[in-house]
């Protein structure tokens, strides 16, 4: 297992590189960069201009400015922000905890209700509970998570709530640790958890359910009914525990969003995670901070899907490395 | 973008001061020092005596990109920096135009206009207790203001017959300038000097220290910068910076801005700016009194101010805006289709256009009322304007639109849209911003309008930065954006300025970025003659006639047709905050004069 584990982070590397570069040329291909917006102040000389271009090494040849990028990275620099002029790996620190506590808080609301539900519906199919179960599903799967939150926030305002947007009232933002912050965050992280999860759930139900569904006709799972197994142990033992598979690779490859954290509702909600940021970053052509975003992202996807494999392999003797 | 761009109406109205006087004893806020010669500001921005202490909460609609107004174009950081840590030298009253004092105490100027001397406010303290003087606004002017490598430099404004003013300090509370022809708008610069500390950045400034870069000096008071190094001589000084949260300001106790009522200010202990970039969720916390003051577009008022009919604990504004950014439509004059830039060369072409868009149906569907008939370049607000020429702008009439685009020998083929004698439909392509933008709205108004005289129009939503970038490019037909806008009129001479990059809808006065000056238009020519006049011209009746001149030819050459000037100011504020009023129709909100009930 650690030879393969080795092998694939080594594999990482090259696909690192294509993946910067075929970034940093789609970045480059797009019309207009960080100055453009400089262009119609008065204030900004041509001079001045020239001097910033200068400044920001843009203008190098393109080819220079990702290999002087590269290079950074070797040497553990991964290059500077054009907006903030600061070391981009402290602005995506500063972050990194927040998107991670919000998409990590959804994203398991979801699997613990996701889960429950796949499996109650796929052993009781074509009930009434069934039908009201995938019915909600289908509707939490239509209804944009946007919609979701805008709604939220009606509802908190109608209610006369003092908690809408952000992740802490005023107060509390950057205050020490205390139940009464405790209790402020918690009354602010539901409706993000909520606009967040509640479309995730519908479609993992529907995956669970389906699954369950196939599993539960395999012969397997006849033969260990005819063998007199209790009822508990063929559902859990043998058919939930196949029907599971898929969602190993559908969380390995779920390690990057939970990084990135929903754009559109940290936008609507106010929540200060990586997506907005990333989206500022490519409107202003913030060059370094969206490829560094960019590779940041591509290595937790190559991550996810490496503890995915060492998982599944795990789970499913049919797996092996060999 | 600096005060040209910013639209902030709460901001505009922080400079009402009253001039000199000091009118009794001042008395120390909370934990604060009174210096020996405070700035009484007057009954503009202060109508009632305020009480010390509480929090006011506004909103930043994006993170500041630093804290270093000269290292950067970021309006987030002029919202945060200007006006409440950072003090101008002058201020500039943003209804009179009056010239008022700041770090400044008095000025005047050699017979020539050649010399202007500033005297300083004696014992005025940075936040971090230290003495502020002379050489702070010789440091502010040589490393930022006429520094072409610091990005919110303005080295073009200070540059004045083709040379830098220079700036000398005979003592440590008087700043001389030198020219080297008189400039009849100079004194108006110094409103855009927020001095900067020399004792705390003279490190980061390769003219104090060899060793630093200008892009050290662009960097610094950035926002991993400890909020204890960044000092200034405002209101507030910087407690906190929670990245993409909120900007915590708290009282400057050296504060040496005090109220006719005899209180050092500000009145808050602590102004929270929470950053937040939706709209719509800025009205949601606002309703959840999570914000003390906000301010709104035209359908946001419509809402909250029918809410506040309805019995709701907040007042909803309505204020004019002197100085909002007019929005007009620029044609190019070297469009890559020959039919197209003659027409557009053609003043009776852009008549013509401008008469035949519907403005009322622009400022009712897009601007729900809230807003003006186009007045053209000059805001009325200003000294400048003449109100000869405000019949010239905003003429809806489509049947002399049609007119004199047939005396063009534009005719109209058999699907109703007018052909060029060769034969050719008119047609171009009108870029714009998108996004759902009040830009937007107004493409389509105009592009339906337009339809109605037989022009067809095919409108393109782009990006803000392509859409700048295809404008200053030269890569367009028609363009529709807001040019911004300014109290200082002569900030628009580099737009006229043969050669250079502003006068995007005509670039073949450029050739190799260097004047060409024999393919500009005798208007053309005639226009920028009278802005290098009035460089030169100090006596105001003098200037007035020049300023009459320029509004002549704008009026009759219509070098950008206007659809609208969007003058209202629209603000919520909640009950419990006090010093929010309007007075002659402008809103007063000064940060330092808010207080809590």
């Amino acid at each position: 297992m650690f030879a393969f584990a080795l092998r694939r982070i080594l594999s990482m590397i090259p696909v690192l590189v294509v993946v910067s570069a075929l970034s940093f040329g789609i970045v480059q291909l797009t019309p207009g960069g960080f100055l453009t917006q400089y262009l119609a102040n008065p204030r900004v000389s041509p001079r001045t201009l020239h001097l910033l271009e200068v400044q920001y090494g843009l203008t190098k040849p393109v080819w220079v400015q990702y290999l002087d990028w590269l290079g950074g990275i070797l040497r553990g620099n991964f290059g500077y922000s054009f907006l903030y002029q600061v070391p981009v790996v402290s602005l995506i620190g500063q972050q990194l905890f927040w998107t991670f506590f919000i998409t990590l808080l959804a994203a398991a609301f979801t699997w613990l209700v996701a889960i429950p539900l796949g499996v109650y519906t796929g052993l009781h199919p074509n009930t009434p509970f069934d039908y009201v179960a995938n019915f909600l599903a289908y509707l939490a799967q239509a209804v944009p998570d946007f919609l979701i939150a805008l709604l939220l926030i009606y509802f908190l305002l109608l209610t006369g709530s003092g908690d809408v947007g952000g992740i802490l009232s005023a107060q509390y933002i950057g205050a020490p640790l205390s139940w009464a912050l405790v209790g402020n965050l918690l009354a602010h992280l539901w409706p993000a958890i909520l606009a967040i999860g509640l479309p995730g759930i519908g479609g993992l139900t529907r995956v669970m359910r389906a699954n369950l569904l196939d599993v539960l006709s395999e012969p397997y799972v006849q033969t260990a009914r005819a063998k007199g197994l209790a009822n508990r142990r063929v559902v859990w033992k043998h058919a939930v525990r196949n029907a599971v598979n898929p969602f190993v690779s559908i969380a390995g490859l779920s390690l990057p969003y939970l990084f990135s954290g929903s754009l559109i509702v940290s936008i609507v909600l106010n929540l200060p995670t990586l997506g907005p940021f990333l989206y500022q970053a490519i409107l202003n052509k913030d060059l370094y901070v969206v490829m560094d975003m960019l590779l940041f992202y591509s290595f937790l996807l190559q991550l996810g899907n490496l503890i995915a494999d060492l998982l599944l392999a795990r789970l499913d003797p049919r797996i092996s490395f060999a | 973008m600096r005060p040209m761009f910013r639209a902030s109406l709460i901001a505009a109205a922080l400079s009402a001061l009253a001039p000199f006087a000091l009118a009794k004893t001042v008395v120390a806020g909370p934990g604060g020092q009174v210096p020996p010669h405070p700035l009484i500001v007057g009954h503009s921005t202060i109508s009632s005596p305020g009480r010390y202490g509480g929090t006011l909460y506004e909103v930043l609609g994006g993170a500041p990109a630093t804290f270093n107004i000269y290292g950067t174009l970021n309006p987030h950081t002029y919202t945060v920096m200007m006006h409440n840590v950072l003090s101008p030298l002058i201020r500039e009253n943003p209804v009179t135009g009056a010239l008022e004092p700041g770090l400044a105490t008095s000025w005047s100027s050699s017979k020539g206009g050649l010399k202007y001397t500033i005297h300083l406010r004696r014992g005025v303290r940075w936040s971090d207790g230290a003495p502020f003087s002379a050489q702070d606004v010789i440091f502010t002017m040589r490393c930022a203001e006429e520094n072409p490598a610091a990005q919110g430099n303005n080295a073009g404004a200070f540059t004045i017959g083709g040379k830098t003013v220079a700036f000398s300090s005979p003592n440590p509370y008087t700043v001389v300038a030198k020219l080297v022809k008189p400039d009849g708008s100079f004194l108006r610069l110094l409103n855009e000097v927020d001095v900067i500390p020399k004792h705390v950045l003279a490190a980061d400034c390769p003219f104090y220290n060899p060793k630093a870069t200008n892009a050290q000096f662009n960097a610094a008071w950035s926002i991993n910068t400890p909020p204890k190094d960044i000092v200034g001589t405002g209101p507030f000084e910087l407690a906190k910076y929670v990245p993409g949260q909120e900007v915590v300001l708290r009282r400057n106790p050296y504060s040496f801005y005090a109220s006719t009522y005899g209180q050092q200010l500000p009145y808050a202990n602590h102004l929270t700016y929470l950053i937040v970039k939706s709209p719509q969720v800025q009205v949601a916390m606002f309703e959840s009194k999570q914000l003390s003051l906000l301010g709104l577009n035209a359908s946001q008022f419509s809402t909250l101010k029918a809410k506040q009919v309805a019995g709701a604990p907040f007042q909803v504004l309505l204020a004019k805006n002197p100085y909002p950014s007019a929005l007009a439509m620029y044609f190019n004059y070297n469009d890559k289709h020959p039919d197209l830039a003659s027409l557009f060369s053609k003043a009776r072409f852009r008549r013509a256009v401008g008469e035949a868009i519907d403005y009322h149906r622009i400022i009712d569907q897009v601007f729900h009322t809230l807003a003006a008939k186009p007045v053209g370049w000059i805001s009325p607000a200003s000294v400048d304007y003449s109100a000869k020429y405000r019949g010239d702008y905003g003429k809806y009439d489509p049947a002399a639109a049609k007119k004199l685009l047939a005396s063009l020998g534009l005719h109209p083929g058999s699907s109703g849209i007018l052909h060029f004698p060769d034969g050719k439909p008119v047609q171009f392509t009108l870029i714009t911003y998108g996004h759902n933008s009040s830009d937007q709205k107004m493409g389509e108004v105009v592009q339906a309008d337009l339809a109605k005289v037989g022009i067809k129009v095919n409108l393109k939503l782009l990006n803000f930065s392509l859409l700048i970038q295809q404008s200053f490019g030269g890569n367009f037909d028609a363009s529709l954006f807001g040019f911004g806008s300014t109290p200082n009129n002569q900030f628009r001479q580099p737009i006229w300025q043969p050669g250079g990059s502003l006068y995007f809808w005509h670039l073949s006065d450029r050739v190799n970025k260097k004047a060409d000056p024999s393919v500009m238009f005798p208007w053309e020519r005639a226009l920028y003659k009278d802005f290098v006049a009035l460089d030169t011209t100090t006596a105001p009746a003098a200037r007035s006639a020049l300023w009459d001149k320029i509004q002549r030819i704008y009026a009759q050459e219509q070098p950008a047709t206007f659809l609208v000037w969007p003058d209202a100011a629209l603000s919520a504020v909640q009950s419990n905050v006090g010093n929010v009023f309007i007075r002659g129709g402008y809103l007063w909100a000064a940060n330092y004069a808010l207080y809590l009930k």
